[in-house]
């Protein structure tokens, strides 16, 4: 047999991807069971009203509906929603509305009945009187006095607060040359994943044992929140997450639907099926981001910054969903980015409107973080008359600084900025862009070039960072089985949908084991087969999972080569494993087939005495700290001042997420992340009318990029390991999106410089620039 | 939403006036009217379809008649709703003598929309309420060109619609 390669490193195509775009995956809607019945869910039509009554007696009496049900028929039967983040007011948060419906696509009824459009048919046909309130919408005017109030019993709409002003905070400012003050806006998303949620319930009468198959990212936390809801045992109830067509954050949560649906399930002993159409899914799967921010900067002429304060509005949504409260804690945590910010005070305001909750979406609180201070950088260059390159230098973490606190007082594991910085500027040719944009300048053609020197937060641990509600720490296990025929099964506590774990994962193995990646099958998101994980979310299932994989690998070498020094009569410490073989480092020619120790570890003549037979090892990986990944991204954009439409001229991206398993995937992870970040600098925004309707419920009206709207993206690495884990991964799913979105809106601020604009809000779409350019050219007439 | 605009109607002060308050011929002369009811002095009940875009719906709900000056305004306010979502506002009706059978009518309304209408349909809500509004004023002027002749005006979907169009190309001449 020829000699195997090594595998990590290599650019390994994705081997769930034949399965996927062959159609041979089977996602939550291809489940289909033996009279299995079908949801749907009557939704408000209003941001805030009272409900006077819901009558379901038409679509209880309409053939084929099993039964219908309201808020008040479920008051005392199924416990509130959880929010495991901590928060002063957390509102009681039922799975269908009670008393007032509180945003547009609250859930009000819902019909089970036998097939998916009977169901739907019924909804029409259920009559409920809303008694309309006025609604908030905008997060500032809800803390006026006198706002409508959302949750009566708080008598206020703040959530929670928030404060910090560190002692030696005035001084800091006071030594500043200069103080800027502006307000940003960092606006509502939707998470638009390919495959919207879905739930099958199954009970199983005899068995008394639920299985519910959900588009989740966390089986386990799932679990462990609806067995609490359910009042089960975690070992009566098994959660499968199937493929996962995208999740982003929106399914990092526990929702009304997959609780009713289990409850439901049990009532009726009949399997349940309820997927969401697009239109639930903009209005009723979590929003991201919703941030208006107060900065106010004070700065040297030099351009170093002194000091840093920043008053944010968090827009909640109307309740708290899993973790709503915690996101914006990474916003301010993040805030000095690499730089050695003077000093830090922050204020959030945590506020509910008449909205959709908010909660994690690619990136959770840190493109929020990164946007504030990357277009800080550029106000205070502006301001200067200073390079934004030069700016960055002079305040960055410098590489021999680490381990770094930072004025927020995360400590920041490794880093070297200026060394991504500088390969991204040759890489785009900086100084010779700048002569051809002030060539271009003279022609009336407007060229802007946005730097963006991001970092971000990952593999978010120790387990004390977690909330302990969440029933989970910041670990993740792994578990490896050699099988009898040396086939090897990896089960992985981290939830994979669409990152590609089936193949890094397999990859870490085979070089491992000395196998090949096809004789390993990576297996996750069952909580029936998997040992308890945490889940994929927060760029951590590498650094985490990816640990626990090799630590339990590790074990299962012990006993391998425990067996093999026996078989072989040579000390296990002189051993490795090569090509199929245990082999004498020494000198690999002296060796024992892999099949030979594993026929002895399963006792296929006699087992081995004093070891115990099988070959099988688990493993929990906790974690001393965070890895925090950055890079350099920089955009070049052509404003057009007729129609004020952004043209991508390049995009360069120097990204260090610390060692590579694959660089493919560690592409592909930073394509989909940059597409989705500059979606929301150029065009995406979730819009609510001032009467709390949803205007961009469905793809007509929101805008995320299409192919030809993406630029083809020039990336490279630097490589700066981290000591936290044993691979010296860092994580890179949420890279992309933090990275580029300063990047692109610092371009088109660049572009318009020659109009004397220096900021406009997100998404920077024709319309507002176009504006914009008006605007400034009256002034200047004026 | 707000929706404003005018129109001449053929007809007296007194005339459209009248018009603009008899239920048994408005709900012949407003497009996709199924029932209108008179629940008391200025008060109805009607079920309406409508489509905006995809959404097709039939819509029931409550007029109230308000602030009365005859024959010059009225204020009146809608609550209606459906499967398909729910309308409620208010508006202005105000009516100028232009001539002996000249009469501007000045229309003003201010609705809120939500629901599936609102969400799948809210780019052509406005361009459905300007039409729907269109085809009520062709209607009301041909009622109001036959009773003056003494006869009865054809009346249905179809023929308004065409009496809109011919309404719309005059209105761009008269203009230009």
């Amino acid at each position: 047999m020829a000699a195997l390669p090594k595998f990590i490193g290599q650019p390994i195509r994705r081997r769930e991807d034949p399965r996927l775009i062959t159609g041979e995956g089977t996602y939550v809607d291809d489940v289909k069971l033996a009279g299995m019945l079908h949801a749907a869910l009557m939704r408000s039509p209003y941001a805030h009203a009272k409900i006077s009554s819901v009558d379901l007696s038409a679509a209880r009496k309409h053939p084929g509906v099993i039964c219908a049900l309201s808020g008040e028929d479920l008051a005392g039967r199924l416990p509130s929603l959880p929010c495991v983040a901590p928060a002063q007011n957390v509102p009681e948060h039922p799975a269908l509305a009670r008393g007032k419906v509180r945003y547009v696509g609250d859930a009000v009824a819902i019909v089970v009945a036998t097939d998916p459009y009977t169901a739907r048919d019924a909804i029409d046909l259920i009559t409920a009187d809303f008694d309309p309130l006025p609604a908030v919408v905008d997060a500032e005017k809800a803390l006026q006095p006198g706002a409508p109030l959302i949750h009566e019993n708080f008598g206020t709409n703040l959530a929670a607060k928030a404060e910090m002003t560190p002692p030696g905070f005035d001084k800091a400012m006071s030594e500043a040359d200069k103080t800027l003050k502006f307000r940003l806006v960092n606006q509502r998303l939707t998470p638009t994943m390919m495959e919207p949620r879905g739930v099958v319930a199954h009970w199983e009468h005899g068995y008394k044992q639920l299985t519910l198959w959900s588009s989740t990212q966390i089986p386990h936390l799932l679990r462990s929140q609806l067995a609490d809801m359910l009042k089960l045992g975690e070992n009566k109830i098994r959660v499968i997450a199937p493929e996962v067509g995208g999740g982003f954050g929106a399914k990092l949560n526990v929702y009304a639907e997959e609780a009713l649906l289990g409850y439901l399930a049990m009532e009726l002993d009949r399997p349940i099926k309820w997927i969401e159409t697009r239109r639930e899914n903009m209005a009723a799967t979590t929003h991201g981001r919703g941030h208006v921010t107060y900065v106010e900067v004070g700065f040297k002429n030099d351009g170093a910054i002194t000091a840093i304060k920043a008053k944010f509005f968090c827009d909640m949504g109307a309740y708290l969903q899993l973790l709503t409260p915690a996101i914006p804690s990474f916003t301010a945590l993040m805030v000095p980015g690499c730089y050695r910010v003077g000093a830090l005070a922050f204020e959030q305001n945590l506020i509910f409107t008449n909205k959709m909750a908010t909660d994690a979406y690619r990136g959770a609180g840190r493109p929020e973080a990164c946007y504030l201070i990357e277009r800080t950088m550029d106000m205070v260059a502006a301001e200067l008359g200073m390079d934004p390159v030069q700016v960055r230098r002079k305040n960055f973490i410098p590489k021999d600084a680490f381990p770094f606190t930072t004025a927020a007082g995360l400590q920041y594991d490794s880093g070297d900025y200026e060394g991504a910085l500088n390969k991204a500027l040759a890489m785009v040719g900086y100084d010779k862009l700048r002569t051809e944009q002030a060539a271009a300048r003279q022609q009336g053609r407007y060229l802007g070039i946005g730097v963006s020197t991001y970092v971000e937060i990952c593999g978010i641990g120790p387990s004390a960072l977690l909330p302990p509600k969440l029933k989970g720490g910041g670990w993740e296990s792994a578990t490896v089985r050699v099988e009898p025929d040396s086939k090897v099964t990896v089960l992985t506590g981290v939830s994979p949908h669409g990152q590609g774990q089936e193949t890094s994962f397999a990859q870490i193995a085979a070089d491992a084991l000395g196998i090949d990646i096809d004789d390993i099958n990576v297996l996750h998101g069952d909580t029936a087969i998997v040992q308890y994980g945490i889940g994929t979310f927060g760029s951590r299932a590498t650094a985490l999972g990816g640990t626990a994989l090799v630590m339990a690998l590790g074990k299962v070498q012990e006993k391998m080569k425990t067996i093999a020094s026996r078989l072989m009569e040579v000390p296990p410490q002189q051993l490795i494993f090569t090509n199929r073989t245990i082999a004498l480092a020494s000198d690999p020619s002296k060796s024992i087939p892999l099949q030979k120790v594993v026929e002895a570890a399963y006792g296929y003549k006699q087992p081995i005495p004093g070891v115990e037979p099988g070959l099988d090892a688990s493993a929990f990986f906790e974690p001393s700290g965070c890895t925090f990944p950055f890079g350099t991204h920089i955009a070049v954009v052509e404003v057009d001042p007729q129609t004020g439409a952004v043209k991508f001229l390049r995009y360069v991206a120097v990204d260090d997420c610390g060692k590579i398993i694959n660089p493919l995937l560690v592409d592909g992870q930073l394509q989909g992340g940059i597409a989705q970040g500059l979606g929301q600098a150029l065009y995406e925004e979730t819009v609510y009318d001032e009467n709390g309707q949803l205007v961009t419920a469905s793809l007509m009206d929101y805008a995320i990029p299409k192919a030809q709207m993406v630029p083809a993206i020039e990336m490279a690495n630097t490589v700066t390991p981290t000591n936290l884990n044993p691979l010296g991964v860092k994580g890179v799913g949420e890279a992309g999106t933090i990275g580029s979105t300063p990047c692109v809106a610092n371009a088109v601020m660049d572009a318009l410089k020659p109009f004397g604009i220096r900021h406009i809000d997100m998404p920077l779409k024709p319309e507002k620039i176009w504006r914009a350019i008006q605007e400034a050219k009256q002034a200047k007439k004026g | 939403m707000k929706v404003s605009g005018e129109q001449v109607l053929s007809g007296s002060r007194e005339q459209v006036w009248e018009l603009l308050n008899d239920p048994d011929r408005l709900s012949r002369l407003v497009p996709g009217v199924q029932k209108l009811e008179i629940l008391g002095p200025d008060e109805f009940a009607g079920t309406v379809s409508v489509g905006v875009a995809a959404v097709k719906g039939v819509y029931s709900g409550k007029i109230k008649i308000e602030d009365k000056r005859p024959p010059e305004f009225y204020k009146v306010l809608v609550d209606g709703k459906g499967a398909q979502g729910f309308m409620r506002g208010s508006g202005t009706i105000e009516l100028q003598a232009k001539g002996p059978n000249v009469t501007l009518v000045k229309y003003a309304g201010d609705v809120q929309v939500g629901g599936a209408v609102m969400q799948v349909g809210q780019r052509m809500l406005e361009s459905v309420a300007k039409m729907t509004f269109g085809q009520f004023f062709a209607a009301a002027d041909a009622e109001l060109k036959a009773s003056a002749k003494g006869v009865v005006a054809r009346q249905g979907i179809l023929i308004n619609f065409w009496r809109y169009l011919v309404r719309l190309v005059r209105g761009f001449f008269a203009r230009s």
